[in-house]
Order: structure tokens, then sequence, then C-alpha cells
């Protein structure tokens, strides 16, 4: 998290006139089902943010080849 | 939390962003699978893979890991791409993606976690940079906004005054 604020700051501070927009795990109410944990507003949040577009959409925590997800 | 039916359900047409992803693997693009049985090995496609192949939507390019990487060279990466994605060449137009990644790569280091990431996608496109400016804020009610402008009242008639920079802060006069 300490890496996607830097990041964030970083363009606040050498481009101000770009937009950043953060979606923190965090920030999300999470849901404890017999899948485990999951974050579905984040889901949602992501989906809608690329589907109403952006110029840079940088992703900062866990995946592997099929996912981005929490736990790595 | 995003999954490839999520990224096969994005929808955004022509409004394509660079996505940028530092998290493992995550565009191992020449990965396969081996079938248990007959060992007959075919491809297999990654989640960045389908950010792009996706036909309604999805990246204009990756700058994305296709092996596994650490957090903390990833961030100082991370920060470089930033650097020179916003940068200008000697005659003010935006880094094609291929030099923005090669530029971000040589100021990363000599450590290897710079080569599990790639650029998938076109190195020669330019991503779309808003070359229109910024209009920024002078005065309202001719007082200078630096001077702390009284409230506003609604219905009442306001006159606000300002002038266009470009993303370096610098003046457009050309409107």
């Amino acid at each position: 998290m300490a890496d996607a604020e830097g990041l964030a700051l970083l363009l606040k501070d050498s481009n101000p006139a770009y937009n950043t927009d953060k979606i923190y795990l965090d920030a999300f109410r999470q849901v404890t089902s017999v899948n485990g944990q999951t974050y579905p507003d984040v889901t949602k949040a992501i989906n809608n943010r690329i589907n109403s577009g952006c110029l840079i959409f940088n992703y900062v925590g866990h995946g592997n080849e099929m996912a981005w997800h929490m736990s790595g | 939390m995003i999954r490839t039916e999520d990224i096969n359900s994005w929808e955004n047409g022509e409004k394509l962003p660079l996505f940028i992803t530092a998290t493992c693997e995550f565009s191992r693009f020449d990965d396969i699978d081996i079938n248990a049985i007959t060992r007959v090995m075919s491809g297999k496609t990654s989640a960045g893979e389908m950010v792009l192949l996706n036909a309604d939507g999805g990246g204009i390019a990756l700058m994305s890991t296709t092996r596994l990487v650490y957090s903390a060279p990833n961030y100082f990466l991370n920060r470089n791409i930033y650097d020179f994605a916003f940068d200008l060449d000697t005659s003010g137009n935006a880094l094609r993606l291929g030099d923005i990644m090669r530029l971000a790569k040589n100021a990363s280091g000599s450590g290897p976690n710079k080569r599990n990431f790639s650029l998938l996608g076109d190195p020669a496109v330019r991503l779309a940079y808003p070359w229109h400016g910024t209009v920024v804020t002078d005065s309202i009610n001719h007082v200078a906004v630096m001077n702390n402008p009284d409230s506003l009242k609604a219905l009442s008639r306001i006159t606000v005054s300002g002038h266009i920079e470009d993303h370096r802060g610098s003046i457009l006069s050309n409107f």
C-alpha cells in the first residue's frame, strides 16, 4: 500500500493535471464466505473504472496468471 | 478480486488504458498446459494476454510481469515508468511505449527483477494523452484565488477568469 500511495503521490506532484483515482482494498467491505474472503465492491469499482476509461491502470499487489487477488 | 471473467467482461471499447501490473506472472505469455495422459502441449492464455485480446475492450498495451517478481524493485521500476510516461522527447511529443519501457528499465539498475517485466503491445504507440491543456482559475469576482475569495451566493452573478496551461504549467496562448 505504501508503494501504491508513493506512486500516486509521484504522479500528483509531477503531473498535477492528471486525475488519480485510487482503489484500496481496505477501503471496501470484506465479505467472508465459503470461498474465503472477497471484496465484491472492489471488483465492481475496478470494472467500472476500466469501463468508463482511463489513461493508465496500475495494479500493485498479488496475482498470478489467472487473476489479481489479495492472498499471495 | 479481478478474475479472467472480469477481464473478458470489460467493454471499454476505444477507451483502452495502458495496464501496469506489478504482480507475479500476470502476463506469462509463454506458458503451456501439458495434458497429463496424452502429454500433448497446448498454449495457455494468461490473464494479461486476455486484457489485450478482449475484442470489446481491455487495454492498448501492458507493462506487465511475465515471471515471479518482488515488490521493492517493482516499485522502483514503476516509478521510473511514471517518470518517462509523462516525459517529452526533444520535439515535444510524448514518448512511445517502447521508449518508455526501454528508458525505465535502463534506469532501474542491474538487478534481474526488471527482466521479468515485458511490454505487451505495439512499442511504436503513443498513449492518448490529453493535448488540450488544463483550465486554471485565476480569480473569482476579480479577487485572485490565492487571496481566498469569499463564499459565493446562490443565484448571484459571478465572474470567473482563468487561463489554459499545458501539462508542464506553461501558459498556452493559442486558444
